[in-house]
């Protein structure tokens, strides 16, 4: 070994001793016993790793972020949806898989229908990450989207407006941006989302919300204001029928 | 094993930090990088059964906060992309009392002027001293490549920092300046 390569393989060393008994290391620590301008140089290279160390560990860290993470915990709820059994996936993967076998050509996709729709969107929704940001509140939630160029101005009822949030994502479905917003109702974790009109064709132009259910999940899908809204929780469509 | 087995309080009072400083090396704004942090411990929350190993959280943890950074730049154009210049003059040997004027900021800040597949490594090789395999399963690169880009993002970073301070020497207030320009 040089005492180029030497440096090379030592250079990835780090400063607390613990790679000391790291075969990849060994050959390249060896030579340090054999080679005083090389023990110099590793020396020195430590010296400045140890003292840049200390500088990345001061960059200042926002003081509320810790209060922030902690928050989260207590509102951040795992959806029903992604806490099945893992037998019940085994099932619903057959379930699945003898459909496609089975299931015939007519049955192939067409145009799609408005009930399965809902379905397709919370499939997606599993997918990734459950929020993108946390925030507390409905203006919070605004402030987020608004940076991202997505629609801010919702035409939400008051009483949606003004329940404590959870957190907020951005979705890609059918080559559009969907906001999904995720808060608490009567004590329910739930999902909203924000569609372009005419996304979840079928819906009723006078604001008629309707219901259905998909699996163990009741939804609620309404147009109004030129946005189209699915709501998706285990909630009673009576008291879903209460915020819309 | 759970999020309740993981403690939830210890993990993040533990990891929270180092996770921002290297949300921040890859984004290099304060917002993205606490959306970066926080979004990495919703996913240990919403999906910390993924994890088997409690030993592996760290690694995990920084993991997954580099994909959900990959994932967001794939679909953004928000995040800025430093290239350097060619052109390196010839500076002075970058030594350990040279280093001892480098603080927090001007070291973050000088990162940030490096090209980020020598940058992630280099952070995190600095921030929590992980191990150049432990550097190569957070980045999914080979660990020949963790050393290679190890050993020039460390020649790059001292050298850019023996520029900033050279330049502060010569002009007090310059160094001020360019940090009051970069926030």
């Amino acid at each position: 070994m040089t005492r180029e390569t030497a440096k090379f393989i030592l250079r990835a060393c780090r400063v607390d001793g613990q790679d000391q008994s790291d075969p990849q290391f060994a050959e390249a620590l060896d030579m340090l016993k054999r080679d005083p301008e090389l023990a110099r140089w590793f020396a020195e290279e430590q010296a400045v790793d140890t003292r840049l160390a200390r500088s990345f560990g001061s960059f200042p860290v926002p003081p509320d972020l810790k209060t922030q993470l902690l928050a989260a915990r207590s509102v951040i709820v795992v959806p029903v949806w992604q806490r099945r059994p893992v037998w019940l996936a085994a099932a619903a993967a057959i379930v699945v898989l003898l459909g496609i076998v089975l299931l015939p050509r007519a049955l192939r996709p067409g145009p799609a229908l408005a009930s399965s729709q809902p379905a397709e969107l919370l499939r997606l929704a599993e997918q990734g990450p459950h929020v993108n940001v946390m925030a507390a509140s409905f203006p919070e939630i605004q402030q987020w989207l608004r940076a991202r160029q997505q629609p801010a101005e919702l035409a939400l009822s008051e009483q949606l407006k003004g329940q404590r949030y959870e957190g907020c994502r951005i979705l890609e479905w059918q080559g559009r941006r969907v906001t999904m917003m995720c808060l608490g109702l009567e004590g329910k974790h739930v999902d909203l989302f924000v569609l372009d009109a005419g996304q979840l064709p079928g819906l009723p132009a006078d604001g008629q919300p309707q219901f259905a259910r998909v699996g163990d999940v009741n939804t609620a899908a309404w147009t109004r204001g030129g946005q189209t809204f699915l709501l998706a929780g285990h909630m009673d469509p009576d008291a879903m029928k209460r915020y819309l | 094993m759970n999020v309740d087995d993981l403690d939830y309080e210890q993990i993040v009072a533990v990891h929270h930090e180092p996770l921002y400083r290297f949300a921040f090396s890859l984004a290099g704004n304060p917002d993205d990088a606490a959306e970066l942090t926080q979004e990495t411990y919703v996913r240990l929350l919403t999906k910390g059964g993924q994890l088997r190993d409690r030993s592996k959280v760290k690694t995990w943890l920084f993991t997954t906060l580099y994909r959900v950074f990959l994932g967001w730049r794939r679909h953004a154009t928000r995040f800025p992309h430093f290239e350097i210049s060619a052109v390196e003059p010839e500076l002075p040997h970058f030594t350990p009392e040279m280093a001892d004027e480098v603080d927090g900021v001007l070291a973050m800040d000088t990162a940030l002027q490096i090209e980020e597949h020598f940058r992630a490594p280099l952070v995190l090789f600095y921030l929590q001293g992980l191990a150049y395999k432990d550097i190569a399963e957070v980045l999914d690169i080979p660990i020949g490549t963790v050393m290679s880009r190890l050993s020039r993002g460390k020649e790059l970073l001292r050298k850019r920092l023996a520029v900033r301070l050279q330049k502060s020497a010569a002009e007090p207030e310059a160094l001020d300046q360019d940090q009051a320009n970069q926030n």
